[in-house]
Formats: structure tokens, C-alpha cells, sequence
């Protein structure tokens, strides 16, 4: 079910209205998973056999981790439990890859077929990386609440079931944390509910999802992928478009699940701190997809040995985190190499200190541009398929003598324009100026969206 | 709930705006809109035309200034004459004369959406102006600002050439049976508008030269137009002299070919 259509509308109000009912005072956490099955089975329901199977396995190992003293054993059932995870997540993540390089080998197409027919569960990515959380930060002590629950087992089963399928998180993230989601499981009030900040996350949410990034679809990927029909100009503005389209999509949907997380009285944690305006790449990786980030930095870089094992290692452990970043977006060469350009390129910031920070606004300016432009010449490897990018270029090059598209170039710019006063707000906030007109602007966007959304798209990071 | 009051009163007040006419119809910013325009141009009409042209999104680049106010197009882009067809069998009051467009576009089903909002009892719409697709915001900023521009001869070239090279196929077996489908389904409907008084005549428009040759159009063409014989439907073909008429990527006919075809066209159902 996506948060952009009619229907989740409908299961939204139902949900909310049974879930404040004194009906369900006491039951509201059972009530929540079990409306999250509902939501997470829509569409797809035989996948909610494997994510009941996620939930019990890393329910049960956890426990008995946060239940034991015996430092071997408890990192006996890490180790396995969390292998466990990873191989599921490769084979559903890699399957077509991995159907792709035994179709090569054995010279069968059949096999490839059988294959890349394999769908991708809505959402593995993020719950598996929650459920490795949940083992590494039980085996680190860090859930010490959950380990002296007098409830027992079937609380922390209970609490777990919700943690994964919590469905405004559930299929996109923002990926949570054990020690920020289960402290937050207890009975909610209506009452309680922050109202001007559900409204206006919701707003400010959809606005991206429905106005900005599905009206930059056709205007983006699909001048993209016919790049040799277009102008140089129309060219570069659809891939500008573009990385404003998955800002606005993904920024978007973090809104969404957040103001309706709020709604149900749960607090997420922020996934976007406006990455546009960074002055370096390390800066980017700070404001992007943060609850990934910040994931990878706690679980991979830093047991790696992050940067406290000299230079080289440091360079090495950069670009080999950033490559395993680039593939969990999918088995695919692009996304390998989207990671590797963005490692060698921290690194290359690393070795040249462009991260010191400087007061000249010129300097800072030109970082930013530099920046912005380096992230979004990388997200051709999102926008398009490998063997096209090379086509991109030479297109860029050759086709500055066709009639420039006026009417898409308007348009990418009108459609685009949010993203970059949505910048320019947080550096307005930076200074301290309050922003004018903030009630007109949000009621000018809920306008918006009820006047100028366009076609409904799926989450660009649902395939994720 | 002051931001839910602000964005009410911007609905009212553009609500009024469009009912004293102060807000011009917009442009569909893609294919999409500009096809749920057309639509909705239909539901929204004032008075019922004398003739109409069904088909392709080729229609919509015919000169309706030429024509005069009687005429009205239901031309759909990426689509063939069987959306539109589709609109006026559901609809209660038909024109007199319908030309539809016959060509290797025929290959493209009815799109529901579009046949809906053309003919559906009810659209929010109807009540809340601001919500047809011809009134949002941007396809009238779009409309106001920032005209359709035609190609330069340099992208011309470039798109024909790109055209004629995705078109240099053969009409697979599928394409074959899907074809054989639809032309079923628009003689139905063409009976059954007949047999509620229209008259209807077939009809195509010119293409590229280059792009009428290709091996696909070619036989595409050949198929659909020996499945409609002329002892049942009476067709109006173009003189040789348009066969050359310019288009802006292959299929779209550049305005001042538009203009000369539309004189014929005029001239042609003069003579019916």
C-alpha cells in the first residue's frame, strides 16, 4: 500500500480512529502490528511469512543474548543470527545478479529467468538492518530496558513484532534503532498527539511526494532515458531535475512516515537535514538518508576500524563502506559504482582537507555548487541503466545544436524551485530569520497538492 | 487549522477567478494531462460540434482556426482513434459527422482514464473547478509563460531520423493480433454511431515521407486499411500533392502544413 494513494488514505482514518477508540485502550500494540501486516500485505502477502520469520528468529536470538552473561555465548548467537539475516538479504536482494552470473556460467537462459523473477519483499532492506541493530545493540548491553522486562518473552516478542512492521517506517524507513523505538511503546493518548507538527510534516511531505517529485517523473527519467532526442540544455536540466525528483521523493516519503508515526504517537528519527546545501561530500553523507548513514558508520565502518587505524586504512575502510552502500540499493553494477565514486571521492576530500571549515561566502558558495554538482552527476547511475550513461554524455556534447525545449526547461525549474527554497528556509533558520508567511505557505501547498499533484508514482525507494 | 482555512480560501478564491473567466485554460505539461485535457474539453463543451475528428495525437495538429468553430478533436498522444471513440459510444449526444482516424496508431487500446473522464455521471471536477486537469496551477503558468516553440531543421532531421530508425521493424504477430482486436472493437462502435444517425468517415493524416516508408507503418497501414473496406465506410484520402508534408519530429505536422492540410480537409467535406 503506498502513503500517495486513496486507499491508504481510507486505512489510515480507520486505523486512527479504532487505534484512540477506549475499545482499544489496551490493546493498541497488538492492534498496531496487526494493522502493519494489514498495510505490509496488501499488496504483497506472501512476504509476510518472511518478515514474521525475521521477527521471531531476531526476537528470540535477542533475548537470549540480552538474557545471558556469558560473553562467548551471547556472541555465538550475534554471530549467527546476524549471518542469517545477511544471507536473506542477499538472496533476495542479489538474486537477479547472482541469476544473471549462473545464467553466464552455465549458458542457461532458463536459470536466469527463473531468477530475476524473484521479487524483492517490500522493505527487507530496512527491517533486516533493524533486526541487526536489535542483535548487535543486545549483545553491546545497549537494550538494557528490554533484558529487564518483567514481562518476559512475549512482551519483548510483542515489542519486536511492532519495532519491525511498524508500517509508516515498515516498507522505507527511516531505519530506527532498538534504544529509540522501544522505550516509546506504551499505552497513547489522543490528547497527547502534537497536532501542528503531524499537519504540517504531513503537508510539507506530500508536497514533495505528490507535487514536486511525481510532476518531474516524465520531465526527468523519461528525457533521461531518450537523452539522444533532446537538447545539451534539456539534457542537463532533466538530470538537475533529478536529483531535485529524489530529493522531493525520498525526503518526501521520510515526511510522511514521520508525521504519521507522530500521529500515532511514535517519534522517528529525522532522514534528511537539507543535503543540498552541504559544503563537501562528508557533509552530504552527514544530511542524506541519515538514518542509513549513520547505520552503516555504527555497524560497519567503525567496527571496521573507521578512522582510528592510520590513513591508508582509513581511505580503504571509506571506499570499501561506501561500495557496500552503493549495493545495498540492489544487485546492480551501477548502484557498486555510484558507491565507489562517492568512497573515492571522501577520500580524495580527505587527502586534500576540503573539509576545514571557511567563513568566505564565496568559498562556501562554490562548495556547495561543487558538491551538489559531484552528487548529482553520481545519481546517473540511479537515473539510468550502465551501459546508457556513457550515451547521456555523448549526447550532452553532441546535441548542442537542437532547439532547446523551453516549456521542459520551465518546467523542471517550477517544479524544482521547492527543493530550493526548502535550502534556502534552513540557512534563513541558520541566521535566525524567521521565516515569513510560514501559515500561507503551507496552506498554499496543501493547495498545491490538491490542484497540481501528478500522476502517482511508486516510492523511488520502495525497489530499495 | 489556519493553514487548512489558508488553503481553503485559496481554493474559493480561484474557484471564483476561473467562474468569471479570469483564468485562462492551461497546457498539459505531459502526455497525460494534455490527453485528460482533451477529455475534459469534451465534458465541459458548451454546445455540441457539427464535425469531429477522433484519433491520434497527429489531430491535434491540424489547424482548427482553418477549420472553424464547428469543428472539435478528440486527438489523443500515444494513443489511437479508439479513445476517443470510445467517449462519444458512451456519450448521450453525438455530432453529426465523425472522422476518424485510421492508421497504424489504431495499434493502441482505449486508455480508461481518459474515456472516464470524458464521459463518467460524476468528477470532483464538476463542483470543485480548480480540480480539472485544465485549470491546475502550472499548466496555466505553463500556457502564460512559455509557448510551444517548434523545432529548428537541425532537430528535425535528428528526430526523423530517430523515428524512422525505431520504426524499421517488422509488424510482429502480436502487434498483428492486437491490431486485428482493436479495429473489431472500432467497427462496433462506428456501427453503433451510425445507427444513431452520425455519419461516419474515415480518414488519416500525412506523415514524414521517410517515416511513411518505414517497414512497420508500411505494413501497419496495409493491414488496418484492408480491414476496412470502402463498400462499408467511406474514406477520404489526401492527394498525392500532401503526401510531403513537413512534420516537427516525423508525425506532428509543422503549423504551415497543418494549415495546408486542414484547407483540404475543409475542401474534402465540402464535397461529402
Amino acid at each position: 500500500m503506498l502513503f500517495n494513494t486513496l486507499e491508504f488514505g481510507l486505512f489510515f482514518v480507520v486505523v486512527f480512529a479504532l487505534y484512540y477508540s477506549p475499545l482499544l485502550k489496551n490493546w493498541q500494540t497488538k492492534f498496531l502490528i496487526a494493522a502493519s501486516f494489514v498495510f505490509y500485505s496488501w499488496h504483497q502477502p506472501q512476504w509476510s511469512i518472511l518478515l514474521v520469520f525475521s521477527i521471531v528468529l531476531n526476537a528470540f536470538v535477542s533475548w537470549k543474548i540480552a538474557s545471558s552473561a556469558d560473553r562467548s555465548y551471547r556472541l555465538k548467537w550475534a554471530i549467527v543470527c546476524v549471518a542469517i539475516n545477511v544471507l536473506l538479504l542477499f538472496l533476495f536482494k542479489y538474486a537477479s545478479l547472482l541469476g544473471f552470473v549462473a545464467a553466464k556460467l552455465s549458458h542457461s537462459s532458463r536459470l536466469a529467468e527463473i531468477v530475476s523473477d524473484v521479487m524483492l519483499p517490500v522493505g527487507i532492506s530496512f527491517y533486516t538492518f533493524e533486526g541487526i541493530s536489535l542483535l548487535v545493540d543486545s549483545y553491546k548491553n545497549r537494550n538494557r530496558e528490554e533484558r529487564q522486562n518483567p514481562a518476559g518473552f512475549p512482551q519483548h516478542l510483542k515489542n519486536t513484532a511492532l519495532f519491525f512492521s511498524f508500517f509508516p517506517h515498515l516498507a522505507a524507513g527511516p531505519i530506527v534503532r532498538p534504544y529509540q523505538f522501544f522505550p516509546q511503546i506504551e499505552r497513547k493518548e489522543f490528547s497527547n498527539i502534537q497536532w501542528n507538527f503531524v499537519i504540517e510534516t504531513l503537508i510539507v511531505g506530500y508536497f514533495f511526494k505528490n507535487v514536486v517529485a511525481d510532476n518531474l517523473v516524465v520531465h526527468t527519467s523519461g528525457v533521461l532515458t531518450d537523452c539522444g532526442s533532446f537538447s545539451s540544455i534539456n539534457d542537463i536540466a532533466a538530470l538537475l531535475g533529478y536529483s531535485a525528483r529524489i530529493f522531493s521523493d525520498f525526503a518526501g516519503y521520510s515526511l510522511i512516515a514521520i508525521g504519521l508515526a507522530a500521529a500515532l504517537g511514535y517519534q522517528l528519527p529525522p532522514n534528511f537535514n537539507f543535503p543540498y546545501r552541504s559544503q563537501s561530500l562528508a557533509e552530504f553523507w552527514h544530511r542524506w538518508h541519515i538514518t542509513l548513514s549513520t547505520w552503516i558508520r555504527d555497524y560497519l565502518y567503525i567496527p571496521m576500524g573507521g578512522n582510528k587505524k592510520g590513513e591508508m586504512r582509513t581511505y580503504l575502510n571509506l571506499i570499501a563502506v561506501m561500495f557496500l552502500g552503493g549495493l545495498w540499493h540492489g544487485g546492480k553494477i551501477g548502484f557498486a559504482l555510484w558507491g565507489l565514486f562517492h568512497g573515492v571521492l571522501l577520500c580524495a576530500e580527505r587527502v586534500l582537507k576540503l573539509n576545514r571549515a571557511n567563513h568566505n561566502v564565496w568559498i562556501i558558495s562554490s562548495r556547495i555548487l561543487c558538491t551538489f554538482v559531484l552528487v548529482t552527476i553520481a545519481w546517473l547511475l540511479f537515473a539510468l541503466p550502465l551501459h546508457l550513461v556513457p550515451h547521456y554524455f555523448a549526447s550532452v556534447i553532441a546535441n548542442g545544436k537542437f532547439s532547446i525545449n523551453y516549456q521542459h526547461v520551465f518546467l523542471i525549474s517550477l517544479f524544482s524551485a521547492p527543493v530550493i527554497v526548502w535550502h534556502l528556509c534552513d540557512l534563513l533558520r541558520e541566521k535566525q530569520i524567521v521565516f515569513p508567511g510560514k501559515v500561507f505557505a503551507l496552506g498554499s501547498m496543501l493547495f498545491l497538492i490538491v490542484t497540481d499533484s501528478g500522476v502517482p508514482q511508486d516510492f523511488v525507494y520502495f525497489q530499495f | 487549522m489556519r493553514i487548512i482555512f489558508t488553503a481553503i480560501a485559496l481554493l474559493i478564491i480561484y474557484q471564483t477567478a476561473i467562474l468569471f473567466g479570469a483564468v485562462p485554460f492551461g497546457t498539459g505539461r505531459d502526455n497525460v494531462e494534455t490527453n485528460c485535457i482533451t477529455s475534459e474539453n469534451w465534458r465541459y463543451k458548451k454546445s455540441l460540434p457539427d464535425v469531429i475528428l477522433v484519433g491520434s495525437s497527429k489531430t491535434n495538429f491540424i489547424d482548427y482556426d482553418v477549420l472553424g468553430p464547428k469543428f472539435f478533436h478528440l486527438g489523443y498522444g500515444g494513443q489511437g482513434c479508439l479513445t476517443g471513440l470510445e467517449i462519444l459510444h458512451k456519450s448521450r449526444h453525438i455530432p453529426k459527422l465523425i472522422l476518424v482516424e485510421v492508421s497504424d496508431t489504431l495499434q493502441w487500446p482505449a486508455n480508461t482514464q481518459c474515456v472516464n473522464l470524458g464521459t463518467s455521471e460524476y468528477a470532483i471536477g464538476d463542483w470543485i473547478l480548480p480540480m480539472q486537469h485544465r485549470y491546475e496551477p502550472c499548466g496555466v503558468l505553463l500556457h502564460a509563460l512559455c509557448p510551444q516553440q517548434i523545432p529548428n531543421d537541425f532537430s528535425r532531421e535528428k528526430l526523423i531520423a530517430i523515428q524512422t530508425h525505431q520504426l524499421s521493424i517488422p509488424l510482429r504477430e502480436d502487434r498483428r493480433l492486437q491490431l486485428s482486436k482493436n479495429i473489431a472493437r472500432a467497427k462496433m462502435m462506428m456501427n453503433d454511431l451510425r445507427s444513431r444517425g452520425a455519419t461516419v468517415v474515415l480518414f488519416d493524416i500525412p506523415v514524414e515521407r521517410s517515416v511513411s516508408e518505414t517497414q512497420f507503418v508500411r505494413e501497419a497501414s496495409e493491414f488496418v486499411n484492408a480491414q476496412f473496406s470502402t463498400a462499408d465506410f467511406a474514406k477520404i484520402n489526401y492527394p498525392s500533392s500532401l503526401q510531403h508534408l513537413r512534420t516537427r519530429d516525423g508525425t506532428h505536422l509543422l503549423p504551415s502544413d497543418g494549415t495546408a492540410f486542414s484547407l483540404w480537409l475543409g475542401e474534402a467535406l465540402k464535397k461529402l
